[in-house]
């Protein structure tokens, strides 16, 4: 009876309800992780595994790696483009949407989902349609504005913005998030800021820019952390070419595990592994602890 | 009469139980094995007739995307792999290296059929004297053109020779509607055809040394004039204006009709047939001669092979399904199908006591291409899995900067490749 009060107490139910999660968390997110560093100290055997102990010498290893330091910079070069070209177009999209005054909101919330439904797979090959140098719009359009024709994806410096410029069209959840923040402004805010004669661009950047700071801060951190993990779409659109010129280091992971002709080199992948993990909550940490500075 | 109808009724009962006796004896067994999705349905049927023989041996069928052989290495590694499996000869050195094939030499030694396999395949699955895997077919890479574009090009017949090939290449480009000469492998794999070129310039891109240690040269002239041929291809337009396309998509657009040649595997022909291609526009030859008067590639195939990691009554289950599968009636009947079927690959026979002209009927320009193939068809590069990717970069980046010069390309390339994977061997 005691042992039946005690599990039904106020203390202790809700671990119960979050057990579940919690064990599920450990096992298919911390346990990996951890497993991914155990197998990165090992010359990995898949034939008889782990294999022999090495310390952290593939971590020596990968670090003299040519094909390490390429990934490492198209990778910061995939974060940059993001950033420039992708990053604000959910922002600017919920200001857009926030002015509308009538029932058009809906509607065009709506407009601005549906491309996030689209599968990447399936926006992959029609963009490789688009850049195709042969018969893609791309070309069609460059040289109608006077530009000249290009190989797009094929080109070694074009290559990496093809990959990331999909992304301009912007939508999806980001939007939803942006306009609910932007809503959720006081109204008396902004009554009183054109009272006294706030234009709109001062309103935007004077109050609901900072209003909207900690979601913003939030899906930088995401953006960021997504970017430093591109493999999808570099997998799908040139498969890390050409000559290497969009392979990221999580595409490079995937290469030593996983083609064919790598010999399987586990170990390796994993300390690459290993490495984007600490790069990037490093990165993460530094975003936040300025963010409560600046706060 | 009484005598004669006794012996056949106790015959028939005999055949009858035989399978049974089989069965009595032996455990059953199921056995693991992973198919292709786009398999021919022969081997289904014949699947059924072996159970039926060997009733103790069961099936655990899995049908996999893509080439099971491939996924073969990552299924041993997270512990799903089957217990056999068909792969290509190009993985099988890197399978071998990687402990991951079950030594057969033992049955091989023992198997009835041993002196009817051509010598050649059989070293391509052997390393330090041991047999890791049975051949099944052998698919020669042979000069593939589209020879209804050909016609309308008014031209008559495969290029002979490289120059003529760029002559080809020219006037069967029409970018207006999207056609192009010649498809090139620049994406993933391009050591694979690439070398291909550098033989028929008269060099090779490694040396294999006595004692087994490998020798890069990849600044031999001959692999300098094959990229320079790459780099004129191109910089002339005469290839795919998209040099990421990968293998799947070139394959796909020659049977759309959108190219005039390519490297074309025998096996391919019932692959571009599926996807349309009228069988009798696939014209099949040697490859172009180089500048050195040859027109050497490489001979393929699928070969079988045991997981190191069951127990020895899969073991004897799956060998004794793999001899099924490589016995002579069995490859006669398969070959046999797919003329029915409208589609003969003209491949090199594993066996020699099978010749394909014998019993199927082939285009006979596909017997030309395949004697030339038997005479001159090699294996691939000594070292193709240890330093395959650097060779792979070196084609891409030439093909991708047309200003890069060739050699000092691969003459990076083969430093990197020493100071990455060879130091130390």
């Amino acid at each position: 009876m005691d042992k039946l009060k005690y599990f039904s107490s106020k203390r202790t139910m809700p671990w119960l309800f979050v057990l579940p999660g919690l064990i599920f968390t450990l096992f298919f997110r911390y346990y990996p992780i951890i497993r991914a560093f155990w197998i990165s100290l090992f010359d990995y055997d898949i034939a008889n595994p782990p294999g022999i102990f090495i310390w952290f010498k593939n971590y020596f290893n990968i670090i003299k790696l040519q094909e390490f330091k390429n990934a490492w910079i198209n990778t910061l070069w995939f974060l940059v483009l993001t950033v420039i070209i992708t990053f604000f177009i959910p922002i600017i999209q919920a200001i857009f949407l926030s002015e509308i005054k009538n029932n058009s909101t809906k509607l065009f919330s709506t407009i601005y989902i549906i491309p996030a439904l689209v599968p990447l797979s399936v926006n992959v090959i029609l963009w490789k349609w688009i850049w195709n140098p042969g018969y893609g719009i791309a070309n069609f359009i460059s040289k109608a504005l006077g530009f000249g024709h290009y190989t797009w994806l094929s080109d070694v410096d074009l290559t990496k913005f093809c990959i990331i410029f999909p992304g301009i069209i912007g939508g999806g959840a980001a939007v939803l998030l942006y306009l609910a923040a932007i809503l959720a402004i006081d109204k008396e805010i902004l009554e009183a800021a054109q009272i006294d004669g706030c234009t709109g661009w001062q309103k935007i950047f004077y109050i609901v820019l900072p209003n909207i700071k900690f979601l913003i801060v939030i899906q930088f951190v995401i953006t960021t952390i997504l970017s430093l993990q591109i493999l999808d779409q570099p997998l799908q659109f040139t498969y890390g070419g050409p000559a290497g010129a969009s392979t990221s280091v999580g595409l490079l992971i995937y290469k030593t595990s996983f083609d064919a002709f790598s010999q399987a080199r586990f170990g390796r992948s994993s300390a690459i592994g290993m490495v984007l993990f600490f790069f990037i909550a490093i990165v993460t940490l530094i975003y936040l602890t300025l963010d409560r500075k600046s706060s | 009469m009484l005598v004669l109808s006794i012996s056949m009724f106790a015959g028939f009962q005999l055949c009858g139980c035989k399978a049974e006796a089989i069965a009595a004896e032996k455990e059953a067994v199921e056995i693991v094995l992973w198919k292709q999705a786009k398999e021919d349905p022969f081997h289904d049927q014949q699947r059924v007739i072996f159970t039926e023989n060997n009733p103790y041996i069961t099936f655990d069928t899995i049908v996999r995307e893509g080439d099971p052989g491939n996924d073969y290495l990552q299924g041993v590694a997270i512990g799903s792999a089957p217990d056999f499996v068909l792969c290509s000869f190009a993985v099988i050195d890197a399978y071998i290296r990687a402990g991951i094939l079950a030594p057969l030499t033992e049955y091989w030694e023992n198997y009835e059929d041993k002196d009817k396999f051509v010598k050649n395949f059989i070293d391509m699955v052997s390393l330090d004297g041991e047999i890791y895997g049975v051949p099944h077919r052998g698919f020669p890479m042979l000069f593939g053109y589209n020879k209804a574009l050909f016609a309308d090009a008014g031209l008559e017949g495969p290029p002979k020779t490289w120059d003529e090939m760029l002559e080809y290449a020219k006037i069967l480009t029409k970018p207006e509607v999207q056609q192009y000469g010649y498809n090139m492998l620049a994406s993933q794999w391009c050591e694979w055809w690439f070398q291909y070129y550098v033989w028929q310039a008269g060099g090779d891109l490694t040396k294999k040394n006595p004692d087994g240690t490998l020798t890069l040269t990849f600044t031999d002239p001959a692999v300098i004039e094959a990229a320079e041929y790459y780099q004129k291809l191109r910089r002339e337009g005469l290839i795919q204006p998209d040099i990421t396309l990968n293998f799947e998509g070139l394959v796909k657009n020659f049977a759309a009709g959108k190219v005039g040649m390519m490297p074309f595997a025998s096996d391919w022909v019932s692959w571009a047939v599926s996807l349309g291609m009228n069988p009798d526009d696939i014209g099949l030859a040697p490859f172009p001669a180089g500048p050195a008067g040859k027109t050497t590639a490489a001979i393929s195939g699928d070969v079988w092979v045991i997981n190191p990691n069951i127990s020895q009554e899969k073991k004897d289950a799956c060998w004794e399904y793999i001899k099924f599968r490589v016995s002579k009636d069995y490859l006669t009947g398969f070959y046999q199908d797919l003329e029915a079927k409208g589609a003969v690959n003209p491949d090199v026979l594993v066996r020699s006591d099978i010749k394909l002209t014998e019993i199927v009927n082939i285009d006979p320009s596909y017997e030309a291409a395949l004697n030339n193939a038997a005479q001159n068809g090699r294996a691939e590069f000594y070292g193709k899995s240890t330093v395959g990717k650097y060779i792979d970069q070196a084609v891409q980046k030439i093909v991708s900067d047309l200003n890069a010069d060739p050699l000092t390309v691969f003459r990076d390339a083969q430093e990197l490749a020493t100071n990455e994977v060879l130091e130390g061997q």
